[in-house]
């Protein structure tokens, strides 16, 4: 079992040897791995404090000065509350900020609705020149950090709280920003983020019994090179999508404008979650069952969904 | 430059101010006015270190208008020493103008993009931050305006700079006494504003913003202060200073003067610019 943030870290600690120009802020929010930078190199991994409009403004202005920043807190804080700093302090500029937002999902789910991030992928995605990554395990997180700093443009990646097995090797080339784990016949199962690992154990279980679906996990949700994906997914008569987010700006609707923009007219189905305040405590695994994002419920609805295929 | 140039300078700065504003039919003209003296001894005063051959010139003190709608002076400055053309500041906020009511970084001299309030100081500290990292020692000056201050991300930043003790950063407050539609101590109490700058951790000194000695004497010690704490110059200024219809009124933010009232206008500026002419003789 890996954690996403000893992968991301690991990436940035190993980055920051390498390059001088590389600075950590973070919004008093710990981690290990910063802790270890930190007594490394204490002038360049700085605790801005709980104050995330300044967190981004900061890191816009050290970027102008010639620095790469990373800046890292619970995905709500540094997404949602400095949007406007963002948009404007970094993608209007297209400055070198990656944000690295812990937390995806319901990861907090038990904690209440302040600390789940279930729309923070609609909101970067809409941002100019923005880069979105959603990792399925500590190896992409790994690899994602590597991408996003060499972009020297605005990124954002999202960490899982929660460890998981490792989906890759550490050689994997994540270059392409997706990858088909496994192809199948007539129907694609394509997901991001953590629910990667769910939609693999359901192709598991479809395959014993004789049912060969297609897995996609997808990691780079933007930029995305939409003629080799549109490709893959044109040769399937039907698309599944599976993530831990809501439907508006998540990977449902990115596929589904996807297929509007290509005139593909694949069956096709959605699973997310609701765009709902989730109140009291939300475990991840009873929402998961209702949206039909767990292992089994997914097997379930692919046999429904390939029994209505054309 | 001496006092009587930099005055007469002032005006000249105004009446482009107001040429561009009243050719475009729009622009924030009185928060333009009242940080002209401020704005033209930072540039003409021999304080700002820059080289309008070269914006990008890595030794270069950073200016950052953090009240971007006050963007007129601003223009009215980089045209006339050099950063761009007369004939761009003529179309201001005309369709496709490289310069729109608010600055962004594609104008040469503009460091950051402003509009929206609260911004300028955070990126400010962080600027002054790297360069200190960098090793290098320009410094970072950052005009505020007074209704910025109620942005709650313009303390996050005071607090920020004071605690990393940034001592090459300067933050200007341009204290009109006005925000968009009405007084700051009828909108929300900025009151005391000196005394808040100081209670955050910056050395704080107040000056007449129009007053070319004193701030003169205040801008030209910036570099030699002693403090190692961050700098905060509470500029008491008047909104629409030159052009007494506008001074000092709610009714005048992005109001722009007609009929009558123009010729009020420069009737007023050619009055102060015959002054200076009187007294340079």
């Amino acid at each position: 079992m890996l954690d996403f943030r000893d992968g991301a870290f690991d990436s940035v600690d190993e980055m920051m040897g390498q390059a001088e120009d590389l600075v950590v802020l973070y919004n008093d929010m710990g981690a290990m791995g910063i802790d270890r930078m930190k007594s490394k190199s204490p002038e360049r991994v700085i605790n801005v404090g709980i104050s995330e409009q300044n967190l981004i403004s900061v890191a816009a202005g050290l970027a102008l000065a010639g620095k790469r920043a990373i800046v890292y807190g619970i995905i709500p804080h540094v997404t949602g509350r400095c949007y406007e700093q963002i948009k404007i302090d970094l993608c209007t500029m297209q400055l070198p900020v990656t944000i690295l937002g812990i937390g995806s999902g319901l990861s907090y789910g038990v904690d209440g609705p302040t600390h789940h991030a279930i729309h923070d992928i609609a909101l970067m995605r809409t941002l100019p020149g923005m880069s979105v990554y959603n990792p399925a395990d500590a190896v992409t997180a790994a690899a994602c950090v590597k991408l996003a700093l060499a972009q020297r443009t605005p990124a954002y990646i999202r960490l899982d709280k929660d460890q998981h097995q490792a989906v890759y090797a550490p050689d994997f080339d994540f270059a392409r920003g997706w990858n088909l784990v496994k192809p199948g016949k007539r129907v694609l199962l394509i997901s991001t983020g953590i629910v990667t690992h769910q939609v693999i154990g359901a192709a598991r279980k479809l395959h014993e019994e004789g049912v060969d679906v297609g897995v996609l996990d997808w990691f780079c949700l933007k930029p995305v090179n939409e003629s080799e994906l549109v490709e893959v997914i044109a040769s399937y008569d039907g698309i599944m999508t599976f993530e831990e987010h809501i439907f508006f700006g998540g990977i449902g609707s990115a596929v589904s404008e996807m297929l509007q923009e290509q005139n593909l007219a694949p069956r096709f189905k959605s699973f997310h979650l609701k765009e709902d305040i989730y109140l009291g405590a939300t475990g991840r695994k009873k929402i998961g069952e209702q949206r039909g994002l767990t292992a089994d419920t997914i097997t379930a609805n692919v046999r429904d969904f390939i029994l209505r295929l054309p | 430059m001496n006092v009587v140039d930099l005055q007469k300078k002032a005006v000249e700065i105004r009446k482009r101010v107001l040429s561009a504003a009243l050719k475009a039919g729009k622009g924030h003209v009185p928060p333009a006015f009242s940080w002209v003296e401020i704005g033209v001894h930072l540039y003409y005063g021999d304080i700002l270190r820059f080289d309008a051959a070269r914006p990008g010139w890595p030794e270069r003190d950073r200016f950052l208008l953090s009240k971007g709608h006050a963007c007129l002076t601003l223009y009215a400055i980089l045209s006339d020493l050099g950063f761009f053309s007369a004939e761009e500041l003529e179309n201001f906020a005309g369709d496709g103008s490289m310069l729109a009511g608010h600055p962004d970084p594609l104008i040469p001299g503009v460091e950051a993009i402003s509009g929206s309030l609260g911004h300028g100081l955070g990126i400010g500290a962080g600027l002054a931050l790297g360069a200190r990292l960098n090793h290098q020692d320009w410094s970072v000056f950052v005009l505020l305006g007074d209704g910025e201050c109620d942005e709650g991300s313009v303390w996050e930043a005071a607090m920020f700079a004071s605690h990393h003790k940034l001592q090459n950063l300067v933050a200007i407050v341009d204290r009109n006494h006005l925000s968009a539609t009405n007084f700051t101590e009828e909108t929300l109490k900025l009151e005391p504003l000196a005394g808040r700058w100081k209670s955050f951790g910056w050395e704080t000194l107040t000056v007449d913003g129009h007053d070319f000695s004193q701030l003169a004497e205040i801008l030209g010690q910036v570099r030699s202060r002693k403090a190692t704490s961050p700098l905060a110059i509470i500029a008491d200024t008047v909104k629409g200073k030159g052009v007494r219809l506008m001074e000092n009124s709610p009714l005048w933010h992005h109001r722009l003067p007609k009929g009558e009232e123009i010729a009020q206008a420069w009737h007023d500026l050619d009055m102060i610019a015959s002054v200076y002419d009187e007294s340079g003789r």
